[in-house]
Formats: C-alpha cells, structure tokens, sequence
C-alpha cells in the first residue's frame, strides 16, 4: 500500500474541490478579482518581450535603420486590403445583390481589445463586461484573427487561425472553395478543395460569410500547394498577413 | 537558493501563459517533486499549478490537481530514479512534457521539440546542480 504525505493528499483532495467549484462557476467571485492583477502583469510581460524583439530586429537590420520591416508590413497590408476591395468592386458591378454583401458593413459593432498574451490562444483584456461572447470573431482591419472561445468577466481567449482545432469555411479570390485548418505544427492548411478546381500561388483566401463569420475576411495567401492524384481533394499552405506578434490591439465584432 | 527557485516557477508561468506554449512549469513540477521533500514539493507544485490555471484560463484546480499526481507518482519510484542514470530521469520528463503539450497544447513541430529539449536539459542542470538528492533521503514506502 502506498504511504502518502498528509499535506499531499489534503491538496489533492483541495484540488478536486477547487475543479469541482470552478466546473460550475462558484469560484468566480474569487476569480474576478484575481484577473484585474493576472491582465496588467500579463500586459507587462507582453509589451516586455514586443520591445524585446523589436529591439533585437533593430541590431539585426541596424543599417536599413529606417524601419524597413514596418514599412514593408504597411505596404503588405494596404496591398492586401486594396486587392480585397478590387474583388469586391468587380463583385458589385456583377451583382447590386452582392454589394449588400460587401465585407465589415458599418452596422458591426466593434469592441477594442488589448492583447495579453498569446500561448496556444490568444488572450485579450475584454470579456463579459464588454459583452464578449464565445464564437465571436476578432479582427484587425479586414484580417480574420480568429474566434472568441472561452471569456470570463475581464478577459477572453481567441482561437487562432493556426489552432489545431480551428477550422472554417474559406474561398479564394478567384472563387474555389475549400476549409481552412490549423495543423500541430502551427501552420494553416487551405483544403478540402476538389481537384478540378485550381489552385494558384498568392491567391487571397477569404472567409465565405458561413458558420456566423463575416465574409470576405481575409485569412492569408496561398504560398504552397500540394496536389496528389490519388486524393478526392489538393491542399495548400496558407501564410497569414499579418504577424500576430506584433499585435497589440484587435478587435472583436460583436453584431453576428 | 530556494528564492531563485521561486522567481524561475513564476518566470515561467509567464513564460507559458503570456508568451510561448512551452510547458516549463510542468518541468520544474516534476524537477521538484524529485528534488524536493514531499511536504515542501507537494505545497510549491499545489500552488505553481494554481497559478497556472489562474494565468493560463484553465478551470481551477486542474493543473494543480496534475502536478500533485505527477509527485505522487514519481515519489514511488523517486529512489530508483535518484539510483538510476539520470537518462531515465531525462526520458521520463520528456515523455511527460509531450503527453501534456499535445494534450493542452497541441504543438508539435521540430522547433517546438528542441525548445523544449532544451528547456528541459537546462533546468534538469540546474536543479541537479544547486538541489541535490541524498538517496538515503526516503519520503515513501511502498
């Protein structure tokens, strides 16, 4: 028989107890207040190492001094937007109905969000008190993010794109439809596409509007594409736009 | 010593929950639950755990209630690992840390491993080095 410590089996005991409250909320009046530290010291640690790095991207490139990097991310970004407004312009002069469908229409509701941390998810300083839900979309411009999944009074947590357990309808610009999917390896996978559809390299991918996402978001470009013949379906790499690094605000929708 | 110990267990809860998925906190649960006395290891790994569900947004207890496992665990076999090469001790915390990064995190990318390897081997030295293990030191009995 195993002879266990005292204070060991009083903690296991206390740890089931706290799971057990917690599994129904009762300890969220303990909780609560305990986030309004947790956020600030988690902000610190964040901005902490967004210095840090950039810091480190100065020594690298201390020649090109004039912050090339940024400029390139603004133009890249600006690119980006611009491509999505032309298909969306040759969109409505097809369709009046399809100008209805125009992507971020003016009635959405926008909640500015810091952000705390990312892990495996994303965390932001907003939660119920902001009227954050769960399945809510984060933004930043016209970039899908990903979806609110867990929230509590101050803070939610996001599920990235790259998330093993992300998956959500998507289109590229020219139309072909398929599902984007995070991997383990944290990289994004454009699949589920049929073989007569073709598939080119630096083709927007864009959210369809389906499963309570905006449509038009976009997600990233395609920067490898595997065909195999033996399969229903060919896949593709997608590579985001933005860098999720060195977001510091993104906003959640709040009307769908 | 032991105040360095502290600030490493709280460097890396902000580390894993703020930073990288990296599960740091549950190496130095499993370096301490070999290290330490049983009284003293089980009260840091209830807390470090504690904190972790706190920063991380996990449900309460969780991680706390894992670690505490994990302790009970290996304190069954802590002389025959503190007898044993330390490569046993090494695999068996790598296997541990993988079991709970694809469980909590889902990660698996070669970098993400020699991250990890490499957090591994540098605080298995340094708890080797400044928290030495007496093997007459027997906490349990089987």
């Amino acid at each position: 028989m195993v002879k266990t410590d005292k204070y060991t089996s009083l903690l296991i005991i206390l740890s089931i107890l706290l799971l057990f409250l917690d599994f129904f909320h009762l300890l969220n009046v303990v909780k609560n207040p305990l986030e309004s530290v947790i956020i600030p010291v988690k902000q610190e640690v964040y901005n902490a190492k967004m210095a840090l790095s950039n810091f480190t991207a100065i020594l690298w490139q201390y020649s090109k001094f004039n912050s090339l990097a940024q400029n390139e991310q603004r133009l890249i970004k600006e690119n980006n937007d611009l491509s999505l407004q032309i298909q969306l312009l040759q969109e409505e002069n097809n369709s009046v109905r399809k100008q209805l469908d125009a992507p971020l229409p003016a009635d959405f509701h926008y909640i500015p969000a810091l952000v705390v941390g990312i892990s495996r998810y994303m965390e932001i300083s907003v939660g119920e008190n902001a009227g954050v839900k769960p399945g809510m979309t984060v933004v930043d411009g016209a970039n899908l993010i990903g979806k609110v999944v867990s929230v509590t009074l101050l803070r939610s947590r996001v599920m990235l794109l790259n998330d093993p357990d992300m998956s959500l309808p998507a289109k590229t610009s020219r139309g072909v439809v398929g599902r984007v999917t995070g991997q383990s390896s944290q990289t994004i996978i454009f699949e589920r596409v049929l073989q007569k559809d073709s598939l080119f390299l630096n083709d927007q991918v864009v959210t369809t509007g389906e499963e309570n996402l905006p449509p038009n978001l976009i997600l990233g470009k395609i920067v490898h594409i595997t065909v195999n013949d033996t399969d229903p379906y060919k896949r593709a790499k997608i590579e985001p736009v933005i860098n999720l690094q060195n977001l510091k605000t993104v906003f959640v929708i709040s009307t769908l | 010593m032991k105040y360095f110990l502290f600030i490493f267990i709280f460097l890396s809860l902000l580390i894993e929950s703020a930073l990288y998925p990296l599960p740091l906190s549950l190496i130095f649960a499993f370096m301490v639950s070999l290290h330490l006395n049983q009284k003293e290891a089980s009260v840091i790994v209830f807390t470090e755990g504690l904190l972790l569900d706190l920063f991380s947004f996990r449900v309460f207890g969780t991680d706390s209630l894992i670690f505490l496992l994990l302790l009970v665990f290996l304190s069954l076999f802590r002389q025959k690992m503190h007898a044993g090469r330390a490569l046993y001790r090494l695999i068996l915390l790598f296997a541990a840390c993988l079991i709970y990064s694809l469980f909590f995190y889902k990660i698996f990318s070669t970098g993400y491993i020699i991250t990890a390897i490499l957090s591994i081997l540098g605080i298995f030295i340094y708890m080797e080095r400044f928290f030495p293990v007496s093997l007459t030191d027997k906490r349990l009995s089987l």
